[in-house]
């Protein structure tokens, strides 16, 4: 069976002030369905960026991304979001929720996108699984910064998606909150045989993964000693 | 905090939001406004006392109608010595030309004392009595060209030939106030008296004029004739007030411009309170920031209240600037609306009214949101960014609260009309109120739906329903604008629907005046000799004036103020045996055909009404210079002024008043081909009848209204200019917010359509409450001004109003639209990864 995510030689380069920025330099990817993928390397070493291109909101400077079979870049901006709607769940580092929405309404948007009339309450159920259903009519900016992020996993998963992006889930979390997100995660390869990439600095969170690619400088690297024992 | 970085943020923060710039505009717009308008009010009111006199053409003005004041009084009235006096006629006559065309004109007649005060220019250049010469006439310009004339040709007055010898440059007298059929001629007085147009009752106005020595009480002057000549044989005049109509009119004008200035100000408060929030909102997380490295609440806070009071400083200094310089725009007002010139206008009062109404504007407009600023917690950065949403605390709002009273007290007290100026603002304010509260039960409602709606409608309504920010400004300054615009719009229809009105249906083509007693048989017999012409109406006609109703002196009776204008000036007033054909007496009855007592009056009803008096009642005439006394005996029904009758609101019965020298007056239809015919005719038979055409004198009617209603448009354009500046800084805020919001969108799947309709039901919505409550408040003012203040029949302007309508909608969800597209177009990831 071909891969879900096939990355081909993709490059990345962002003009920014200062000059251009080589943010990929030639990366190689290949993720199987219903697997769990864990990306770790140093900061600014381009994991973010590579999500972003994952889930077509970012174009490549050149190279393949293949995602499902299809060419991600080579779709028109409907069909990616169609894409996006129907098979992605996705959770930004630093959460982007609507902040003139209450936590509730943040996780209902992608099921209200798709036209679910039960979209209210399978959002108070996401809110609830994730620890929080004693804050769903907060906005975003009264919610601790834990817990924005744990809304924004619930508005990721709501929706059931095939692919899911997350970067640094736990980022914010406490140990043990950690660990319910984490089984949260890891439960959906296994019940929904859905596919898992994550980004974390947080070794045990890796350690769970079936497979770990390290990053560094805008390619993948062999994954260090450090990455291995952690396995 | 070092002052060079200060000015370095703050500097910086001008550059990347230029909409700041809407707060120099906004500000500068109102305040350029009230400057104008206070420092033109002064200018015109100042030049007005200066030239009062010239004006007047005399200390002291005795006015009569019909008839001059006999020789033997004149005598008594100018006792001192020194004093100078001069005869001034004025009557509406036919000008002939040599080819029989004619034109009706204003024709002054002078005598060789005039001008008492100022000057007549003529051109070419020549004393006024070398024009005289040998039956010699001035003509106003346009004159010669409207009968394709030259000087030294001769042109027909009456039954006399005159030598047109030059054109009229300027008229030191100019009526100004007054109203005046066709254009100025001038003739001397001994030539008019040849020409047989001033026959005793014919309708011309009489001023003996009195220039009294330097050092005489002119206002004591004419105290004292008042009181020793009882029963005002003559309306008295003095300089000093000699122009109540103009300062009365300036005064109304002033008020109403400098409110619709203040409403633009009001306005324009609204978009900076939003540009001002927007700015800050955005500026939050720097706040926070520098607080948290140890800036002082009061010096982050005072960066930024220093940034926006230069702003709004800029903006006031600005306005100053142009609202001073625009009053030389009066210059070229034509004399026959402002009858003086104005030299420099300067008016430093007006202006500091105007810098304190724009200081206190702003004050109100960015305290809310600068406390707001002062009010972020530095913690908030720990929790994902500071809020903007916060509500008010209650010692801020009482604050602005505060500035809003005082500005309400300056501009009460400096109105001309303080009355009229509270009942305004509390006009405005109780829309605003009204609006708000609509605001907020369409974000209620909104919510509420949203919770059931289809779900690909509920993030459109959650945006609606969403609390705060800047819908209720954007939608308030919007609305009033409209409501300000509709308010013109639909009270210049209730104008020209009642000018409609006052044209009867079967139009009179022609009135004619000063038919001799002697001339009716001829006259009637030269209207058949046309066959199309047609005779509809002929009266007995004289002018008088009230001097006592029912035995008060007229000046001291207490009458309704819709009547008042009955008393200011003569009436003009008939006599019959029979009673109008069709016409039942509202009460009392009509006297008999051969009625010979004692002289009955028959009274229109609401002009009875307003006089509070009735049928046995009595009111005294001064008709000629004897005054009459008359009892009531017959109430009239109010007069339609649609039928095309002639209105006489008294009429006599015959008797005493036929003995009087009078004249008749005539209504004839004629289509307009066969009107030469008729004049020609009536010009062999009966050179000394006047024809006026009703159809001119209502176009100078309409004229005046027509500049009256293009002013109001231009400051009413200001108004909603300053409402377009909200809107755009309202866009603004939107943006700002939608931006970040649309691009999470798209990262979870929403398509362009889903973006588009999700920010088009907001601004549609939004739109929409403007624009309806707009153009509704509007009718309702339209409608409250039509009856309290014009007191005319309402009459809706459906075509303007849905114009009105449609257009706002278009402007918001057009406006909406404009940068939507950008916004739903927008790559997400550079927004995403900054955040
Ligand atoms: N708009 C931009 N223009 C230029 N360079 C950028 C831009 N955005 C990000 N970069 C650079 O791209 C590189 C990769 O960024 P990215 O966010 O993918 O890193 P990351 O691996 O996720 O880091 P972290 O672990 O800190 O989240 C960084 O060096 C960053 O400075
Ligand atoms: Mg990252």
């Amino acid at each position: 069976m071909a891969p879900l995510i096939e990355l081909d030689d993709v490059h990345l380069t962002l003009r920014a002030p200062g000059g251009a920025v080589n943010v990929l330099a030639g990366v190689d990817l290949a993720v199987e369905a219903g697997s769990a993928t864990g990306i770790v390397g140093p900061s600014g070493s381009g994991k973010s960026s590579l999500l972003a291109i994952i889930a077509g909101l970012e174009r490549p400077t050149s190279g393949r991304v293949r995602v499902g079979g299809r060419e991600i870049s080579a779709l028109d901006e409907n069909a990616r979001a169609d894409w996006r709607r129907r098979e992605l769940g996705i959770l930004f580092q630093s959460f982007h929720l609507i902040p003139t929405l209450t936590a509730l309404e943040n996780v209902a948007v992608p099921l209200e996108l798709a036209g679910d009339r039960q979209a209210t309450p399978h959002a108070r159920t996401a809110l609830e699984r994730v620890g929080l259903d004693h804050r769903t009519d907060h906005r975003p900016s009264q919610l601790s910064g834990g817990e924005q992020q744990r809304v924004a996993l619930a508005r990721a998963l709501v929706a059931k998606p095939r692919l899911v992006l997350a970067d640094e889930p736990t980022g914010n979390l406490d140990g043990e909150t950690a660990r319910v997100v984490a089984d949260m995660l890891f439960a959906l390869p296994r019940e929904q045989g859905a596919t898992l990439l994550l980004i974390t600095h947080d070794p045990q969170l890796a350690g769970r993964c079936d497979r770990r690619v390290r990053m560094a400088e805008g390619r993948f690297v062999p994954a260090s000693g450090a990455a291995e024992r952690a396995a | 905090m070092s002052a060079t970085l200060a000015l370095k943020l703050a500097w910086r923060d001008l550059k990347a939001s230029p909409n700041l710039l809407w707060i120099v505009v906004a500000l500068a717009l109102g305040v350029a406004t009230l400057a104008a308008v206070g420092t033109a009010r002064q200018a015109v009111l100042e030049a007005l006392e200066r030239d009062a006199a010239v004006l007047l053409g005399g200390d002291v003005a005795l006015r009569t109608t019909g008839a001059p004041i006999p020789p033997e009084e004149r005598r008594e009235l100018v006792p001192q010595e020194g004093a100078r006096t001069a005869d001034v006629v004025t009557v509406t006559t036919i000008l002939g030309g040599p080819e029989g065309e004619d034109l009706t004109v204003a024709l002054k007649a002078v005598d060789d004392a005039y001008p008492l005060y100022g000057e007549v220019e003529l051109a070419p250049a020549m004393p006024l009595d070398r024009a005289f010469a040998e039956s010699g006439i001035v003509v106003a310009a346009g004159v010669l060209e409207r009968l394709d004339l030259a000087p030294g040709d001769r042109v027909t007055i009456g039954d006399k030939t005159f030598t047109i010898r030059a054109e009229l440059q300027a008229e030191p007298d100019r009526s100004g106030g007054g109203f005046q059929i066709g254009p100025r001629v001038f003739a001397k007085l001994g030539d008019v008296q040849q020409a047989g147009i001033l026959r005793r009752g014919s309708v011309a106005r009489y001023a003996f004029r009195i220039a009294l020595p330097p050092e005489t009480d002119a206002e004591a002057y004419a105290a004292r004739l008042r009181a020793e000549r009882g029963d005002r044989r003559w309306e008295i005049q003095t300089a000093t007030a000699a122009q109540p109509a103009i300062q009365r009119l300036v005064g109304r004008l002033a008020t109403f411009l400098t409110l619709a200035g203040l409403a633009a100000l009001a306005t324009g408060g609204l978009g900076i309170a939003l540009a001002a929030r927007t700015h800050l909102a955005g500026k939050l997380a720097t706040m926070a920031t520098l607080r948290a490295l140890g800036g002082r609440p009061r010096g982050v806070v005072g960066l930024y209240a220093l940034q926006l009071a230069g702003l709004g400083a800029a903006g006031v200094a600005l306005g100053l600037g142009l609202g001073a310089l625009a009053p030389l725009l009066l210059r070229f007002v034509p004399t026959s609306i402002l009858p003086v010139t104005i030299d420099e206008p300067f008016a430093p009062a007006a202006l500091i009214t105007a810098a304190a109404i724009g200081a206190l504007v702003l004050a109100a407009s960015i305290w809310l949101p600068l406390a707001m600023a002062r009010r972020v917690s530095p913690a908030s950065l720990f929790r994902g960014g500071a809020s903007a949403d916060a509500p008010a605390t209650w010692p801020d709002r009482l604050a602005v609260a505060a500035i809003g009273a005082a500005l309400v007290a300056l501009v009460v007290a400096t109105a001309d009309d303080a009355r009229l100026a509270a009942i305004v603002i509390g006009c405005f304010a109780g829309g605003a109120a009204l609006l708000a509260g609509l605001v907020v039960l369409l974000q209620r409602g909104a919510g509420r739906l949203a919770a059931v709606a289809p779900p690909r409608l509920r993030l459109p309504l959650r945006e609606i329903a969403r609390p705060g920010g800047e819908t209720t400004p954007t939608v308030l300054a919007l609305a009033l604008g409209l409501t300000l615009l509709t308010v013109v719009g639909q009270t210049g229809r209730v104008i020209d629907a009642e000018i409609g009105a006052r044209l009867p249906e079967q139009v009179p083509s022609i009135l004619f005046l000063d038919i001799q007693p002697d001339m009716e048989a001829r006259f009637v017999e030269t209207v058949e000799g046309v066959p199309e012409a047609r005779l509809l109406e002929m009266a007995p006609y004289l002018r008088a004036r009230i001097v006592r109703i029912d035995g008060t002196p007229a000046e001291d009776a207490t009458i309704a103020p819709e009547v008042e204008w009955t008393l200011r000036r003569d009436r003009a007033i008939t006599w019959s045996a029979a009673p109008p054909t069709d016409e039942e007496m509202t009460a009392g009855e009509w006297w008999p055909a051969d009625y010979e007592g004692p002289p009955l009056v028959a009274v229109e009803d609401e002009t009875a009404r307003g006089y509070g008096v009735g049928v046995g009642d009595t009111l005294s005439f001064n008709v000629l210079g004897r005054v009459v006394e008359a009892e009531i005996a017959a109430l009239r029904p109010e007069i339609d002024p649609t039928s095309g009758e002639l209105i006489f609101l008294f009429a006599f019965s015959p008797g005493l008043l036929e003995r009087a020298p009078h004249s008749f007056i005539a209504t004839v239809d004629v289509p307009d081909a066969a009107r030469p015919e008729l004049l020609d005719a009536l010009g062999d038979t009966l050179p000394t009848v006047t024809p006026v055409r009703i159809d001119e004198a209502i176009d100078a009617v309409r004229n005046v209204l027509e500049r009256i209603r293009a002013a109001v448009f231009v400051v009413t354009g200001l108004t909603l200019a300053s409402g377009l500046i909200v809107l755009a800084a309202g866009l603004t805020a939107v943006r700002a917010r939608q931006r970040y919001a649309a691009a999470i969108l798209k990262a979870l799947g929403a398509r362009r359509a889903d973006l588009t309709r999700t920010f088009l039901v907001e601004h549609a919505a939004t739109g929409a409450l403007a624009a309806l409550a707009g153009v509704l408040l509007g009718a309702v003012g339209g409608w409250a001004i039509a009856r309290f203040a014009l007191d005319l029949p309402f009459v809706l302007a459906g075509g303007t109003v849905g114009v009105i309508f449609v257009l706002a909608m278009a402007l918001t969800v057009g406006a909406g639209m404009l940068g939507l597209a950008r916004l739903v177009a927008q790559p997400a990831q550079p927004l995403l990864r900054a955040g």
